[in-house]
């Protein structure tokens, strides 16, 4: 399950990073797509993947004999939600209203 | 590689089946998280659903095609926005739910997208919004509020 820790763990590493960006570029690729553009073994790129799975960043699906894996950014989200969600109706509004002043005659 | 475009997202959140369940289903609680969208149907397999906006308007609209309460949820997806990507064809969300220990784990797989979409752009921001504002709505008992300009002190 994840939880914070794992999460911010799982971020704090480059290469796994790449492998997000990978992701979401093309979403839902197997292991051997996902083994063609990084540069180490694909023993490598399993174990990075499974932290960014026990994360919850990556979510598997089986497909028949393969597994494709997919980004899911809801931990990311959750992370923003706590800290800046809160604050962004405040500064939408801050927007519209100097959106309004600058407008007016 | 030949796969069609498909979205999946998880969340683990601690609840029962049946609250999730209800909280994905009842429109009265669909509107705490669900960008403001109220949902409309009686959740029977062939029946019709939309989700609609607090004037009325349709937000998205389709199919219920399975419906096994409190366990899984299959819909199709038309966007009804008023924008371009009421043009796309219908894509198809599966909602799954599944216990796990004192938490439920819930799947959201959106797929059957015709390729790379204004909808499927849309849904994969929308979702990861929404699905953790349920978490925040179910885990809290309160929505992810955000003060209303009347109450933000000037």
């Amino acid at each position: 399950m994840d939880s914070l820790d794992d999460v911010f763990k799982a971020l704090a590493d480059p290469t796994r990073r790449a492998l997000l960006d990978a992701l979401r570029k093309r979403d839902g690729q197997t292991l051997g797509e996902l083994c063609e553009d990084a540069e180490m073994t694909r023993f490598g790129v399993m174990k990075h993947l499974r932290i960014l799975e026990d994360a919850g960043l990556v979510v598997t699906r089986r497909a028949g004999r393969e597994k494709h894996h997919y980004l899911n950014a809801v931990p990311i989200q959750h992370i923003y939600d706590r800290w800046v969600s809160r604050y962004a109706r405040h500064w939408a509004r801050a927007l519209t209203k100097l959106k309004r002043e600058l407008e007016e005659p | 590689m030949s796969q069609t475009l498909r979205q999946v997202f998880e969340v683990y959140i601690r609840t029962t089946p049946d609250k999730l369940w209800e909280t994905l289903t009842n429109g009265d609680l669909t509107k705490l998280y669900f960008f403001g969208g109220v949902a409309r149907s009686d959740w029977k397999a062939g029946s019709a659903y939309e989700f609609v906006d607090e004037d009325g308007d349709t937000m998205h609209f389709g199919e219920v095609i399975e419906s096994v309460a409190p366990r899984k949820l299959v819909y199709t997806f038309n966007a009804g926005y008023r924008s371009e990507s009421d043009r796309d064809p219908a894509s198809r969300v599966t909602y799954e739910i599944a216990p796990a220990g004192e938490a439920c784990k819930l799947t959201v797989l959106h797929e059957h997208y015709a390729g790379e979409t204004e909808t499927s752009k849309g849904t994969f921001v929308g979702w990861n919004q929404i699905l953790s504002g349920l978490k925040t709505l179910l885990e809290t008992g309160r929505p992810l509020q955000l003060p209303s300009p009347e109450e933000t002190p000037a």
